[in-house]
């Protein structure tokens, strides 16, 4: 490497955050250059932190909660509003009782109960765009379904409230929403959970807040706030994340049409089409963990009380487990991903975040097997927003 | 052929029940379980049993016969 390149690599590193859209939008080259050079290096964004880019690394990190916890927050930079995101943001007993708890109600027999409930919802949403010849399918189906589906198992009504205030919990403070407009947020979304749970002392039902409430952690009930927070956070968690992965999927199939009628002739290769579209174009670009003592990843030093950012994003393009790493294989199933993480904090809602894409994009294509992107700059898959599709209104097929 | 699981290593991925069903299931926190006696994987299977254990994020299962 010459002076100037080593140069660029460093500042490349010294600058890096996960979050910049311009660095997502270029991330194939990015991430081969850091992992090819930097593996485990430093970053001075967001108060600094040290991230590890190669699956590698990122698997020994994200498996070994003794030396890398959670508790202390996970979010870089946090959503600032004071209150742990459970499980997410929990370590030892506490985090085992919680996914406990919750992990029967996610496991995949029960998930699979669940498609009936999607499949309606999103037929539904589709059948209300079919006439127009056009959609924004982020506002009419990426976002309202996952809405629509956790409401359902929270036994809670929709809210506009919901999405207004969750997409300011996990935007506002990268898009310089003041702090104020956070708190407010904050305030507003724990407050109905807090109504909701109240509600259920006095007649319980049989919904997710409910079960929750019925938790105890080493002999002891779990206290109000430990409920409110499990609660709050079942709310927000797969909202914009699996509205960003459908999304994106929708996007892929747009710009590719030898995917989207390989996808329409074999409709079975829509699970291998999920799989890609979360390796790829992964919703959770990264999650961090603190480090508990004096330790060392790929010979790197890390004291006691940093941040390490595990990149997924990066680990899913890593040449060293995935053949022709940033090329899109729907004939391959590259399952070993990390799109949910590894280790103990392996995403919850996994199963029921792959039904929704998978779900989401089967209900479009019956009915619109052929659409493009409408007139326009492409709006990229690497960040949340408006996808312009449009198709031509004798390509639509009846429902039936 | 036969395969095993570490269940003090699987999170509940369920990559290999969604692969292989006729080998791998899951018990109701979804952490994989051996649907077959022993892990042995039935005549026909055994390309999906082994995609499925190299699909395995946490590495918790392994081919134990070939």
């Amino acid at each position: 490497m010459s002076e100037d390149q080593a140069g660029a690599v460093a500042e490349l590193a010294a600058t890096f955050d996960h979050n910049d859209h311009a660095m997502r939008k270029r991330c194939a080259e990015v991430y081969a250059t850091l992992r090819g050079t930097c593996p485990v290096f430093h970053s001075e964004a967001w108060g600094g932190f040290w991230v590890a880019s190669r699956y590698e690394d990122v698997y020994e990190v994200g498996r070994d909660p003794e030396r890398f916890a959670s508790g202390a927050g996970v979010l870089v930079p946090p959503m600032g509003h004071g209150r742990p995101l459970t499980p997410m943001e929990a370590d030892g007993p506490e985090h085992a009782s919680y996914r406990r708890l919750l992990l029967p109600s996610f496991a995949p027999a029960q998930v699979a109960r669940m498609e009936a409930d999607v499949r309606a919802l999103a037929r539904s949403l589709v059948d209300g765009v079919l006439a127009a010849g056009e959609a924004d399918l982020y506002e009419t189906l990426a976002k309202p379904l996952p809405m629509l589906m956790i409401t359902l198992l929270l036994g809670i009504e929709h809210d506009e409230l919901f999405w207004e205030a969750t997409d300011t919990l996990m935007y506002g403070r990268l898009s310089g929403a003041r702090e104020a407009e956070v708190q407010s947020a904050a305030r507003d979304l724990y407050a109905f959970m807090a109504r909701e749970i109240e509600r259920r002392r006095e007649a319980p039902t049989d919904d997710l807040i409910s079960l929750l409430m019925t938790g105890d952690v080493e002999g002891r009930p779990y206290t109000s706030d430990e409920v409110l927070d499990l609660c709050a956070f079942m709310l927000i968690a797969g909202l914009e994340n699996t509205a960003f992965g459908i999304r994106a999927t929708l996007r892929h199939l747009a710009v590719h049409p030898e995917h989207l009628a390989a996808v329409v002739a074999d409709p079975g290769a829509v699970t291998n089409l999920v799989e890609q579209s979360l390796r790829l174009y992964t919703p959770v670009t990264a999650l961090g963990r603190i480090a508990t003592h004096d330790t060392e990843v790929a010979g790197q030093c890390i004291h006691a009380g940093e941040r390490v950012l595990l990149l997924f994003g990066s680990a899913n393009r890593d040449a060293a487990v995935f053949d022709q790493p940033d090329d899109f294989h729907l004939d391959r199933r590259d399952g070993r991903h990390l799109a949910f993480g590894i280790g103990p904090h392996r995403c919850i809602g996994s199963h029921l975040a792959r039904l929704e894409i998978r779900i989401a994009v089967e209900e479009f294509l019956r009915r619109v097997p052929s659409f493009r992107l409408a007139p326009g700059p492409d709006p990229g898959w690497y960040q949340a927003g408006p996808l312009w599709v449009e198709w031509d209104a004798d390509t639509v097929r009846p429902a039936s | 052929m036969k395969v095993a699981v570490d269940r003090s290593t699987c999170v509940g991925h369920a990559q290999c029940s969604a692969i292989c069903p006729s080998v791998f299931g899951s018990d109701e926190l979804g952490y994989a379980v051996l649907v077959t006696a022993d892990g042995v994987v039935p005549a026909g299977d055994e390309d999906d049993a082994r995609l499925a254990v190299e699909s395995c994020p946490e590495r918790a299962l392994a081919v134990v016969e070939d």
